[in-house]
């Protein structure tokens, strides 16, 4: 799969299985990938989450997606996002933010992009790659 | 759910994704839980995966499970077991395993997580943070 394809794939399928670090310890979690182009992969969560305040201290981070047994991993650094127009435009789909910004104002909402990430993709339909062999790496 | 619905609920959703550290990193994966009993979970992987070396750097993980809007997630150390009866039993049962490990089993890694659980389901959304341990 091409970046395109990979892409169009997460954009279908936008589940993500986002982990995170917090010390030593790994977090994981499903996620809703809000938008998936060329500008990067956007997420949006509540900031009083414990995955907020992972990702503010160590935004290094890997994501994983899974459907019709291809499996997509997507690693990189998520940048904060501030902007208070995306924001609107997101609750407006996630409507479930609203009681939250109602009462905390815009900064309930926390936006991350993941920009220049890299991708590696697992077909479960074809033959197993030999274990250990390097894997390819797709710059998204 | 108590500690029985859960462990019932990885049985029948046996794929999780399971998170490591690497260095600073996190990783991520999907992963078939072989067994989840009063035991422990039993996950299986090979030796020269980069998976197995983070968790031998590193055994703290978390695993993630997701169906029917119910997500189970299960954190702890990994156990690495150098039980060969086991390793017998998974590959007996994961036909495709049997190429691999047919001249001997020393390539095989099989991991245990005696972790704590945390449940969320989307009608449940608000619902405060509890750890049920497994």
């Amino acid at each position: 799969m091409d970046k395109k394809e990979i892409l169009d794939f997460i954009t279908k399928n936008p589940t993500a299985y986002m982990a995170t670090v917090e010390g030593k310890k790994p977090h994981v979690r499903g996620m809703g990938t809000y938008r998936a182009d060329e500008n990067g992969i956007i997420f949006s969560m509540q900031t009083p989450k414990d995955v907020y305040k992972q990702l503010v201290k160590n935004p290094e981070t890997e994501l994983c997606y899974f459907a019709a047994g291809v499996q997509i991993r997507v690693a990189g650094r998520m940048q904060l996002v501030t902007d208070l127009a995306l924001k609107k435009e997101i609750t407006e789909k996630r409507q479930f933010y609203k009681p939250g910004v109602e009462k905390e104002g815009w900064d309930y909402v926390g936006v991350f992009i993941l920009k220049n990430g890299k991708a590696t993709v697992l077909d479960m339909k074809g033959p197993p790659p030999p274990p250990g062999a390097p894997k390819v790496w797709v710059e998204l | 759910m108590d500690k029985t619905e859960i462990l019932k609920f990885i049985t029948e959703n046996p794929v999780g994704y399971l998170a490591t550290v690497e260095g600073k990193s996190a990783r991520v994966r999907g992963m078939e839980t072989f067994r989840a009993d009063e035991k422990g979970l039993i996950f299986y992987t090979s030796k020269m995966k980069n998976v197995f070396q983070q968790i031998a750097d590193n055994p703290n993980v978390e695993v993630c499970y997701f169906a029917k809007g119910t997500q189970v997630r299960v954190r702890g150390k990994m156990e690495v077991l150098e039980d060969l009866a086991l390793k017998k039993e998974i590959v007996g049962k994961r036909p495709f395993l049997k190429t691999a490990y047919e001249k001997s089993f020393d390539g095989m890694a099989v991991c245990r997580l005696k972790g704590k659980a945390t449940t969320w389901s989307m009608q449940d959304m608000t619902a405060p943070t509890v750890f049920i341990d497994l």
